[in-house]
């Protein structure tokens, strides 16, 4: 059995999950060093900090779906269908929007919500707008998300 | 019998394992340095058991590390009989180690940057460290996922 074409399928799928990832740790370390700071002055502000520091990490999940996605796409999940090399790069140029649009969305959400957690720190009543902020960020890795599935959908494959 | 695929999946698990050690150990002297300029000499031996805990979280990665070495090994039969492992498989479980080689380093010096000031909130205001110690943990999320997505990777490649 050839399986270049599934090992160039799972380049794709593991640099996706994985630059989400390793964004998302990111984000979610920077967030989470306001966060420390400001739960060693008040810790009665945890859960509202919770709350923003966790915001950063959803691209890090989006990317490890959009692994499944193609896992379930070249049948890695039960036996691994024979795919050509062409096919194999399709997936690959597929993951794209996961290696790139998701990684800087989550860095940057961890920058807006770090700011978030100053404005909880001065105003604890407004984590509503604080989030807002954050979550205008979180558009563009839904929308990565969303070009990943519907690309990886329309490749023919099998 | 051909080695190279053989010769690229232990390039492969030496690597995951060296990258994730090195990861956590930029990781843990983050969290003991900014620790040890944070506290005095006779505080820090009183918190000494819940200090360790937090130091000992960046140092995970490696493990997993270490797993993903362990599994790749056993994936090519690298403990008793050596399976006959294509060039082309071998670039399979390259690239199903991407997520252990890349996604551990930062989570881990990450990781190690947040720990740092909780080791100080620890000696302030012991009665809530079980609540400072879930920053930290947020992160260790990720590494988690990753070995998750070598394992699986790894599991149906056919050699």
């Amino acid at each position: 059995m050839e399986i270049i074409g599934l090992a160039i399928a799972i380049s794709g799928a593991a640099l996706g999950a994985t630059l989400s990832g390793a964004a998302s740790a990111i984000g979610c370390g920077l967030v989470g060093q306001a966060c420390t700071g400001v739960t060693s002055e008040d810790p009665e502000k945890f859960g509202a900090l919770l709350i923003l520091q966790v915001l950063p990490g959803t691209q890090g999940i989006y990317g490890f779906l959009a692994m499944f996605w193609v896992m379930m796409k070249v049948g890695l999940l039960a036996t691994p269908i024979e795919l050509t090399l062409h096919q194999g790069f399709g997936l690959l140029g597929a993951c794209i929007p996961m290696m790139i649009g998701n990684p800087i969305s989550a860095v940057w959400q961890g920058k807006v919500a770090t700011n978030g957690v100053a404005l909880i720190a001065k105003r604890p009543e407004e984590l509503g707008k604080a989030m807002i902020f954050a979550v205008i960020v979180e558009t563009y890795a839904v929308l990565s998300l969303l070009v990943t599935i519907l690309l990886v959908n329309g490749i023919p494959v099998g | 019998m051909a080695y190279e695929g053989i010769v690229i999946a232990m390039f492969v698990a030496v690597l995951s394992v060296t990258l994730s050690a090195l990861g956590s150990f930029v990781g843990m002297g983050m969290a003991r340095q900014a620790y040890e300029r944070a506290v005095a000499g006779s505080e820090r031996q009183k918190k000494f058991g819940k200090v360790l805990i937090l130091q000992l979280l960046p140092c995970t990665q490696s493990i997993y590390g270490f797993l993903a070495m362990l599994l790749i090994m056993f994936k090519v039969g690298l403990p008793t009989t050596l399976k006959d492992v294509s060039p082309t498989a071998g670039l399979a479980i390259l690239f199903a180690c991407l997520p252990i080689m890349i996604c551990n380093v930062p989570s881990s010096i990450w990781q190690g940057k947040l720990v740092a000031p909780c080791g100080e909130f620890l000696v302030k205001r012991p009665e809530k460290s079980g609540k400072i110690i879930i920053f930290p943990l947020i992160v260790e999320i990720y590494p988690v996922l990753s070995l998750l997505a070598t394992i699986l990777l790894l599991k149906e490649i056919p050699v």
